[in-house]
């Protein structure tokens, strides 16, 4: 059985990772790419704003994938139903431990606590992959362009399994 | 990747992100979806702003839709879903109109945002509205409601998903829904799959312009061959003559091994049982009379490629069942030989018959053997009735290689009435009868630069129209010198072959002036051929020294030779009545009067002449 329920956290998520990350930040990656490599041309388009682009929209927006991992267990484990449906009558007493068990119930059955931890993992490294071309970026630039293109490559790939990370989180609170 | 596909294929975007049309500057997000997809925005509603990207070599045109209403719109506009604009825009590119190019591709999208544009919501993203509860709900999804809209209304057009949103939770609904695969907007490798999604289900034209032509029955048929080229089975093409069913076998047969794999073609209309066994199967020295050497069949030579069997309504039973243990064993025994080899060859069979209903009535044709032959499916071609709006492109295709053979000939526009008539007029020969009738205008009017109604000889508009034209029927159109010399040569090897000796005597009997008539009617048609293929191109006078080098493949022959020959070829048909090897004959007797007769002298008629 599956109950929709209009979340806060499934509106950042989807604003994050649909609205931004994939229908935005990842395809003028795309774009890059191939004006790069020739098969685009745009006299608009500029190596160094696109990249100094790059990376100020990571440091406006990037933190929202973090917090999408750390918060997801809280906000869709069934346990919200306790807060949300008439499961909030139930009594002190068996709210103490019925709460608990529909949680750790959920994690279980749906590897909640693993798909949200490979989801930190990804920002993790994605903000990591970001300092270091942040640095080639905004640095002496004293690195060749291929350090600078494998730099941005390497970004490129870690937003590209957060995307993906996120996307594998449930999107409806499931009665288990 | 744009010439593999020829023509640029035509995508429809359904996307309410990147449909959106922006009240002034460019949809940045739609240029980029571009870049990285290789497509080339046709869309127009972009005009005048900028000089904007350029993608060098496209892999499709594309025309972007928001499925919603308004298109454009501002802070405070309530947006909604719009089902019957979408379907009005499917059918814009659907419905065959002339000069309307059709979707090869539609592309859609699933969560379309509805509801109020405010301010927040307009300045995250220009245009978009804040969302409702439900349009982002996997159950609720716009895309997956428009999905089942177009399978119920326009089940043969492929809808792919381009989607930001997890595959998983709608795989099941966008399949039930008719969609052909699914597109993950943001995947590196996405390009590369729509690529092949195009390639795989796309309505796209031949690449090779060969089979010419972009109306919808034909990308159909086009479509249905590149997936049937995929496998290795066999496939039956079906269509009426003279709609080129060899330049389908051609097509299915390129992509196997990059084009390296043989296709093997056999005519079976003007072969007797013996020689087509002994075509397909090969022989052994001594199998029978004529056969002096060994020599392998058409089987064996398409060995790892395909064997393009034309006309196989014309089978006889005995080869039926030859060929049917072929495909049942995987290996051919030569004839007069009794060692069996292994051989791997597709087979392409065509007909214009209904084979089907001849197999299950049981009317001279075996229904396992059609099942073996269409194992892999059955492709069928329309009709150049069924598909005028291609007849302008073949038309002009046509027109352009007549000049290129004819050296006097100049270059043309096809005026607009002439196109009128050919796109009006029934074309019972189909492609073929269309080719020839673009030849014999341009060949009969080298010296013109419009191609005028007057210049167009439609035979069936004067009730002249022979079905029967050529033995072989489903000749193909581009080369259909090399087919009409192979079917001589065929006809040449069926007579050589030939014996008398398996007659019953009632069937001898009396036969020799009959004979003599036959060949000598076939020896006066061949000279009649090579008198008008060389006749003067305006006037159509004959001349018998550049018909008789021709006919003889001699450069040296004298003027006064060839008259000698015309009139000994011709003797014994007088008065001659057909008029081209009359004007000839004429010109014989002029050049080489005959010698007075001696008074008295006794000259027997021939009877058994030549009878034109």
């Amino acid at each position: 059985m599956t109950i929709v329920v209009e979340m806060t956290w499934q509106r950042r998520r989807s604003r994050f990772n649909h609205d931004w990350l994939k229908n935005q930040y990842l395809l003028s990656f795309g774009k890059c790419v191939n004006v790069l490599a020739g098969k685009v041309q745009d006299p608009e388009f500029d190596r160094e704003r696109f990249l100094r682009r790059v990376v100020r929209e990571w440091e406006q927006r990037g933190g929202e994938g973090l917090a999408l991992g750390q918060d997801y267990e809280s906000a869709m484990s069934p346990a919200v139903f306790f807060e949300t449906t008439a499961l909030r009558n139930c009594s002190p007493d068996t709210l103490v431990w019925l709460r608990p068990l529909i949680h750790e119930l959920w994690k279980v059955r749906c590897d909640a606590g693993q798909h949200a931890q490979a989801v930190i993992d990804a920002a993790n490294d994605t903000h990591a992959a970001f300092e270091m071309l942040k640095a080639a970026v905004e640095g002496d630039r004293t690195e060749s362009d291929e350090t600078l293109a494998d730099r941005f490559n390497g970004f490129a790939d870690c937003c590209q399994r957060l995307s993906q990370a996120i996307s594998r989180l449930e999107s409806t609170v499931r009665v288990i | 990747m744009t010439t593999d596909l020829g023509q640029l294929p035509r995508i429809l975007v359904i996307d309410d992100f990147f449909g959106r049309v922006f009240p002034s500057g460019r949809n940045e997000d739609r240029a980029n979806l571009c870049a990285q997809y290789l497509l080339r925005d046709i869309t127009g509603d972009e005009k005048g702003r900028g000089r904007g990207q350029t993608i060098l070599k496209p892999l499709a045109e594309a025309i972007f839709s928001r499925g919603q209403s308004p298109v454009c719109s501002r802070v405070g506009d309530c947006v909604e879903n719009d089902l019957a604009g979408c379907l009005r825009t499917v059918e814009s590119g659907w419905s065959a109109h002339p000069g309307i190019r059709i979707w090869s591709l539609v592309l859609l999208d699933l969560c379309f945002y509805t509801g109020r544009v405010t301010e927040e919501s307009h300045r995250a993203n220009p245009g978009m509205p804040e969302g409702r509860p439900g349009d982002d709900a996997p159950g609720g999804y716009f895309g997956l409601e428009i999905l089942r809209a177009l399978q119920e209304r326009y089940p043969e057009l492929p809808v792919v998903i381009l989607s930001s949103k997890p595959r998983d939770s709608v795989s099941k609904a966008f399949t039930a829904g008719g969609a052909l695969g699914f597109l993950d907007r943001s995947d590196p490798q996405s390009p590369q799959l729509l690529r092949e999604y195009l390639l795989r289900h796309g309505l796209i034209p031949d690449a090779t312009g060969k089979i010419a032509g972009t109306s919808k029955s034909l990308l159909l048929a086009l479509r249905t061959a590149r997936q049937m080229a995929e496998h290795r089975r066999n496939v039956l093409i079906r269509g009426p003559r003279g709609s080129g069913k060899e330049l389908m076998a051609a097509y299915i047969n390129a992509p196997a091994a990059d084009g390296k794999a043989p296709l093997v073609i056999v005519d079976s209309g003007t072969l007797s049982a013996q020689l087509y066994a002994s075509e397909l199967f090969g022989h052994k020295r001594g199998a029978f009379t004529s056969a002096d050497q060994e020599r392998p069949g058409r089987i064996v030579q398409a060995e790892g490629g395909d064997l393009f069997l034309d006309e196989i309504g014309n089978m006889p039973a005995e080869v039926q069942l030859g060929l049917l243990r072929v495909l049942e064993q995987r290996e051919v025994v030569p004839i007069g030989g009794n060692q069996a080899r292994s051989v791997d060859v597709r087979f392409i069979s065509a007909t214009n018959e209904d084979i089907e209903e001849r197999a299950a009535t049981g009317r001279g044709f075996r229904l396992d053997l059609l099942d073996r032959l269409r194992e892999g499916g059955t492709i069928v071609l329309p009709a150049l009735s069924e598909r005028p709006e291609d007849i302008p492109l073949l038309a002009e295709t046509f027109v352009r290689e007549a000049e290129t053979k004819n050296p006097r000939a100049m270059r043309r526009e096809i005026d607009s009435m002439a196109l009128t008539r050919l796109v009006a007029y029934s074309w019972p020969g189909n492609i073929r009868e269309l080719r020839q009738c673009i030849f014999n205008a341009v060949n009969r009017h080298p010296d013109v630069e419009h191609l005028v109604p007057a210049h167009l000889d439609l035979a069936a508009e004067r009730g002249a129209y022979r079905p029967e034209v050529s033995r072989d029927e489903n000749a193909d159109i581009e080369n259909r010198g090399v087919q009409e010399e192979r079917s001589l040569k065929t006809i040449l090897q069926a007579l050589q072959s030939f014996e008398f000796s398996d007659l019953r005597r009632s069937e001898l009997e009396g036969r020799l002036p009959e004979i003599q008539a036959t060949c000598g009617a076939f020896v006066a048609s061949y000279l009649k051929a090579a008198l008008e293929a060389t006749a003067k191109p305006v006037e159509g006078k004959v001349q018998i020294h550049p018909a008789i080098k021709m006919a003889l493949g001699d450069a040296g022959v004298s003027a006064s030779k060839a008259a000698d020959i015309i009139k000994s070829l011709l003797k014994g048909v007088e008065p001659v009545s057909d008029a081209v090897l009359k004007e000839a004959y004429e010109i014989a007797l002029r050049l080489r009067p005959r010698r007075q007769r001696r008074q008295g002298a006794h000259s027997k008629p021939t009877k058994t002449g030549p009878t034109p």
